[in-house]
């Protein structure tokens, strides 16, 4: 527990916590970072499990770009956010199940990148593969569960 | 503006929000959720506009905006049960009229888009670029829409 009492006392916990804007802005970017990076996978599992059939499926690994400057958002500021009650954090149930489907999440997203990558033919499919339809449920749950997880950090 | 704020707070037409402590968080969860539809599919579809994406034909674009519909009645549902719970503490907190303001903002943005873009951008090529008007409208939505999610985290603050 000696690293999360030090991350509380360093300079960026005093100020997240300490200055009267800085967990007010920090909190405002985790949200405009929460809609970016699980609005744009909510749409990409959307797409891989059957909706706008109209777009090809492989056509949407365009759309992840913005998926991952979302999640960079969120990691600086979560960070931010984090310092500043490090120790208490990390005995928060709902804490530890956001960061576990975080973890999941990305995870998600990086064989979905690489599945889009491997395969050519997805460019003009207009039915994704069951391992891609997989990958989207298993991440619609993780995000969803994150989300909750996030919320309930306030009332658990 | 008082008179009408007292009646809604004796109308008392939310009384669950507050019999159930659990309520309020749910709602709030629903309403992050929404919020992440609404804003996932809008920024597809307006950067799509502004001329981003140009691989993906612009009028499949149309489901989106129907699946921004739905993350948005998801929000408007769970919004009016925060503001009816307690209708003063929304109404006079800046941020909140911040919020509204822009909320009307993008939906003035959103009917024109509908009604007088939409209904032509069949002569618009469906791999380029569309007419200005519509770059520029799509850039005003993602802006105001931006705003109205800014404006919303910052209610319990400004």
């Amino acid at each position: 527990m000696d690293f999360f009492y030090w991350l509380e006392a360093t300079a960026l916990a005093d100020w997240v916590g300490g200055s009267i804007w800085g967990y007010p802005i920090m909190l405002t970017l985790h949200s405009i970072g929460l809609a970016i990076v699980v609005g744009i996978v909510f749409i990409m599992n959307l797409r891989f499990l059957g909706v706008m059939r109209d777009i090809p499926v492989g056509q949407v690994a365009k759309f992840l770009p913005w998926a991952w400057f979302g999640f960079a958002i969120n990691t600086v500021s979560g960070l931010s956010l984090y310092t500043m009650q490090a120790s208490w954090y990390m005995t928060s149930i709902p804490f530890l199940l956001k960061i576990a489907g975080i973890v999941i999440g990305v995870v998600m997203m990086v064989l979905v990148q690489k599945a889009l990558r491997a395969d050519a033919s997805l460019n003009t499919a207009s039915e994704a593969p069951s391992k891609l339809r997989t990958y989207a449920i298993i991440s619609f749950v993780v995000w969803s569960v994150a989300m909750i997880g996030g919320r309930f950090i306030a009332y658990i | 503006m008082d008179t009408i704020l007292t009646m809604l707070q004796e109308a008392n037409l939310v009384p669950f929000m507050y019999a159930w402590q659990w309520s309020w968080p749910i709602a709030e969860t629903l309403h992050f959720s929404g919020m992440t539809i609404l804003i996932g599919a809008i920024m597809i579809t307006d950067l799509r506009l502004m001329g981003a994406f140009k691989h993906i034909n612009i009028h499949s674009t149309h489901t989106l905006i129907w699946i921004a519909v739905i993350g948005f009645g998801i929000n408007l549902i769970t919004g009016l049960g925060f503001f009816l719970a307690d209708p003063f503490h929304y109404s006079y907190a800046t941020s909140f009229q911040w919020k509204v303001l822009f909320l009307v903002l993008a939906g003035i943005n959103a009917a024109y888009f509908t009604f007088a873009l939409q209904p032509k951008w069949n002569e618009w090529d469906p791999y380029g670029n569309p007419p200005m008007a519509a770059r520029i409208s799509g850039a005003l939505s993602l802006t105001f829409w931006m705003l109205v999610l800014i404006f919303g985290r910052l209610i319990e603050y400004l």
